[in-house]
């Protein structure tokens, strides 16, 4: 598949990026969805062979292996159910430009459907996203962008077998996502497939070029990007003083949209 | 005579099922779950065919080929993908690769193409 190329610092950025971020989550997630059904796929193949060859001459059928493959299919319907939920709530968060939503909930639907991208790599996912963190107020589309852009450069620069930790943290008034490379540096830096990596927008890694890099989407939402010179990437964002009733929906259901509460 | 099946693949569920049920149409299968595994496997293995996926961790599926070809040109080379390239698929034939073929594959025209492949590999 070609690479997709998000725009450099020379392009302006806008809707072209969010486009070229929605193709990429959605190009991950069907080849992920294409496993998932080659899977289901296989083992219904394999159930109707147990029934097939283990009846052949009047033998007897394998009992438990047959009970054994219904169990592999119903969970693996059960995990491609979850991967179509994480889009449908990720479709769901364009509905309003702004709204309320949980910072964890966001984090935790990007990495569940970039994580093929992110496996590919040799890399894994480590979250640390405590309960109780106050909602934000903005377009949650538009932090998930931010993050991608921000995995993608953490990425790029970590060898194979390492981690990126995302970590939120309540503070006063804000919540702060900590992004960070756990483990070696890459020897040579590859070219993302994603996007031009920070090391491209800026050889000595400025913070100045960083935040420039980020802007367009930290200015959206009001918050403050920050890059330590261990490679930690922090984005701050100001709580919602908004007061809200209870939200709509539950999203643990399955096929829940997300419960982002519009701002009019 | 048993044909000697590699099947290469990092989705080890669907790799294990695929394996079970070639063997019950009596392919002789061995499961690679990577690209330097498969080629470990290759090395130390005798095979007639092998069913290879195309984006793995690491060393990729075409990386593979490349190498197969190399060193064992007379190994045959089916390729299996949920990844949708045309760019994978010309630079697969121009390597020298017998087949492409989709994911979830239709299972009778699977063991067609294996068994055709391993025939094309016997003719030279």
């Amino acid at each position: 598949m070609p690479e997709v190329r998000m725009p450099t610092e020379d392009t302006p950025y806008g809707f072209d990026e969010k486009l070229a971020f929605i193709g990429k989550v959605l190009s991950v997630f069907t080849h992920e969805m294409k496993n998932h059904l080659a899977i289901i796929n296989e083992t219904a193949g394999l159930l109707g062979d147990l029934v097939e060859f283990g009846g052949r001459g009047g033998g007897e059928f394998d009992k438990n292996q047959i009970l054994k493959t219904v169990r592999d299919v119903e969970l693996q319907v059960k995990e491609s159910s979850s991967m179509v939920t994480m889009l449908n709530r990720f479709g769901h968060r364009m509905d309003h430009p702004v709204s309320i939503f949980n910072v964890n909930d966001t984090i935790e639907e990007l990495t569940a459907l970039i994580n093929r991208m992110i496996s590919q790599r040799r890399l894994s996912f480590e979250l640390n996203l405590p309960g109780g963190v106050s909602m934000v107020e903005g377009n949650p589309s538009t932090l998930q962008l931010l993050l991608f852009r921000i995995i993608s450069d953490i990425m790029a620069g970590l060898a194979e077998k390492s981690k990126i930790a995302l970590i939120t943290r309540q503070d006063d008034d804000t919540v702060t996502i900590v992004c960070k490379p756990v483990g070696e540096k890459a020897k040579s830096q590859p070219v993302s497939a994603l996007t031009q990596p920070a090391s491209q927008v800026s050889a000595n890694h400025d913070p100045a070029d960083l935040n420039q890099r980020y802007k367009r989407s930290s200015d959206e939402l009001g918050a403050l990007v920050t890059k330590s010179s261990d490679g930690v990437i922090s984005v701050v964002l100001p709580i919602s003083n908004t007061k809200i009733g209870p939200l709509a929906g539950d999203i643990t259901s399955p096929g829940a949209s997300p419960v982002d509460k519009p701002v009019e | 005579m048993a044909i000697k099946l590699l099947i290469v693949d990092d989705e080890k569920s669907f790799a294990d099922t695929l394996s079970q049920r070639l063997e019950l149409r009596g392919f002789n299968v061995s499961v690679a779950y990577g690209g330097e595994e498969a080629i470990e496997s290759i090395e130390s293995g005798s095979f007639d065919v092998c069913l290879l996926d195309v984006k793995m961790p690491g060393m990729s599926g075409i990386d593979v080929l490349r190498w197969a070809k190399e060193h064992y040109p007379g190994l045959v080379v089916v390729m299996l993908t949920g990844y949708s390239s045309e760019t994978d698929d010309q630079e697969a034939h121009r390597i020298g690769l017998y087949a492409f073929l989709r994911k979830p594959p239709d299972f009778n025209e699977l063991v067609r193409t294996l068994r055709s492949a391993c025939d094309a590999g016997k003719m030279g």
